[in-house]
């Protein structure tokens, strides 16, 4: 409990020095490592908003790329729905044309083929009728109907222009080769008679038919005088009818 | 006591000098963990600096840099100085009153030290007579009072600490005296952090009572350390 002045002053020195001390080599070291923390963080939040600044610009920068990219990509699109709109106005006035192309082919040859259906169900009418006709005629053919054929023949031929007769006669004249008379039956006195009369007042005097038999003729007959055919039969007659029937169609 | 010759040196100051060395061993150690990146005891060693220079600057905000050395200083030296009391066969030098007086006696001049050094010595001086002549001679036994609180409250503490714990274990014996060891570290860190707050804030009052006088001061003006 008693001051020393000597212990007083001692510890006044060993506390300043201890000062010196602390200072020196704790408080002085420690006050740089804080510094030096100090300027790391400041270098590092410096970095940081460095960092965060050239994001920003790189974000803007990105953004307005972006931006563009979107106008580009739209731009092209509107042209690409342009050009797509004008190709398929295109392709489809193409399609249109090529499809009226082939319905008007398709329509020409549904007419056609109409057309020769029609034609073969004309001709097979016209057979079908001559077939008939002719079965019916058969039955009705006979020397009778032979001898009035004969006689519209010769009738005919009196009512032909006098040119043409006369051309005929000198056929008939000119000519060596035999008349030949075909007659659908066998030729009657009666029919020969009356061809003969007809003829030789109508051509001249000096014929000398030849009689054959062509059933086929079925009524009627056919005079070959040289290179000309006369002929008044029913067979003919259903021929030329079936024929012009054909032509008709046509 | 160390007798050299005719002078005598007594165990306190044998003890402050193997604080010393204690302290300045620990420093040079800490060095070299201060220097490497990150470690443990460097994030200890700048917690505890920034703790008390934060306690500082929260009294004197213009002149913490020129104040914490000293009052952390002071504040690490007591801690030792009284812990060292736990240790057998040493004796806190606090326990001393000749150790208290000196301290007292440093922060009776650190105030006028710093007073006159921020303000100069008529600035300081002028405090003494505000804001009436007539409140000097309270000043003055302020002044007085207040150092010998200072050396007596701490001294009072640290020796009544160690001379109850002696008598208790002579009373009570072995292993009883343990709470008040226990107690006696409570004591010793409350009585260090006392002594050193007590000591900032008769610095402070000097300086802020000069700040409140004259603005043409040149404070410390750094940034505050989180």
């Amino acid at each position: 409990m008693e001051l020393d002045p000597l212990t007083i002053i001692l510890e006044i020195i060993n506390f300043l020095v201890l000062l010196w001390i602390l200072q020196r080599f704790l408080f002085k070291p420690i006050r740089n490592a804080l510094a030096r923390r100090q300027e790391q963080q400041a270098q590092a939040l410096q970095e940081a908003e460095s960092r965060e600044q050239k994001a920003a610009e790189l974000e803007q920068r990105l953004q307005t790329e972006l931006t563009q990219w979107e106008q580009n990509a739209a731009r092209r699109q509107q042209e690409l729905q342009t050009q797509l709109q004008q190709e398929k106005a295109k392709i489809l006035t193409r399609v249109q044309e090529a499809a009226a192309a082939e319905k008007t082919r398709l329509e020409s040859l549904r007419q056609q083929d109409a057309a020769q259906l029609q034609q073969q169900l004309r001709q097979q009418a016209s057979a079908t009728a001559a077939q008939l006709t002719a079965t019916m005629l058969r039955r009705l053919a006979g020397p009778e109907l032979d001898h009035a054929l004969a006689r519209i023949l010769l009738e005919d031929l009196r009512q032909l222009p006098a040119t043409e007769l006369q051309e005929l006669k000198q056929v008939a004249a000119s000519d060596h080769k035999p008349l030949v008379i075909t007659v659908a039956h066998s030729a009657n006195d009666g029919l020969k008679q009356t061809l003969e009369g007809g003829l030789n007042n109508l051509l001249g005097p000096s014929l000398q038919p030849q009689y054959r038999t062509d059933p086929d003729l079925i009524s009627g007959l056919r005079i070959k005088i040289g290179s000309r055919l006369l002929h008044t039969n029913l067979a003919d007659e259903l021929k030329h009818f079936t024929t012009e029937s054909a032509d008709d169609a046509r | 006591m160390l007798h050299w010759g005719p002078v005598s040196i007594s165990r306190a100051v044998l003890t402050t000098w193997g604080v010393m060395l204690l302290l300045w061993g620990m420093s040079w150690w800490l060095q070299g963990r201060l220097r490497q990146p990150d470690n443990l005891w460097r994030t200890l060693a700048e917690t505890l600096y920034l703790m008390m220079e934060n306690a500082v600057r929260d009294a004197v905000p213009n002149y913490y840099r020129q104040v914490t050395p000293f009052i952390a200083s002071l504040w690490i030296f007591l801690v030792l100085a009284n812990l060292l009391g736990l240790v057998p066969g040493l004796h806190s030098p606090t326990g001393d009153l000749s150790v208290t007086a000196a301290l007292a006696l440093l922060v009776f001049v650190a105030v006028h030290w710093f007073g006159i050094r921020n303000r100069g010595l008529k600035a300081h001086l002028r405090h003494y007579i505000s804001p009436s002549p007539i409140l000097l001679p309270f000043h003055l036994i302020s002044e007085i009072t207040r150092t010998l609180a200072l050396a007596i409250r701490l001294f009072g503490n640290i020796m009544s600490l160690e001379m109850a714990a002696l008598l208790v274990l002579l009373v009570a014996g072995f292993l009883v005296p343990i709470p008040l060891l226990m107690l006696h570290i409570v004591e010793a860190l409350v009585q260090a952090y006392i002594f050193g707050v007590l000591a900032l804030l008769y610095i402070g009052s000097g300086l802020e009572t000069n700040d409140t006088t004259h603005s043409n001061h040149q404070p410390d003006g750094d940034t505050q350390h989180d």
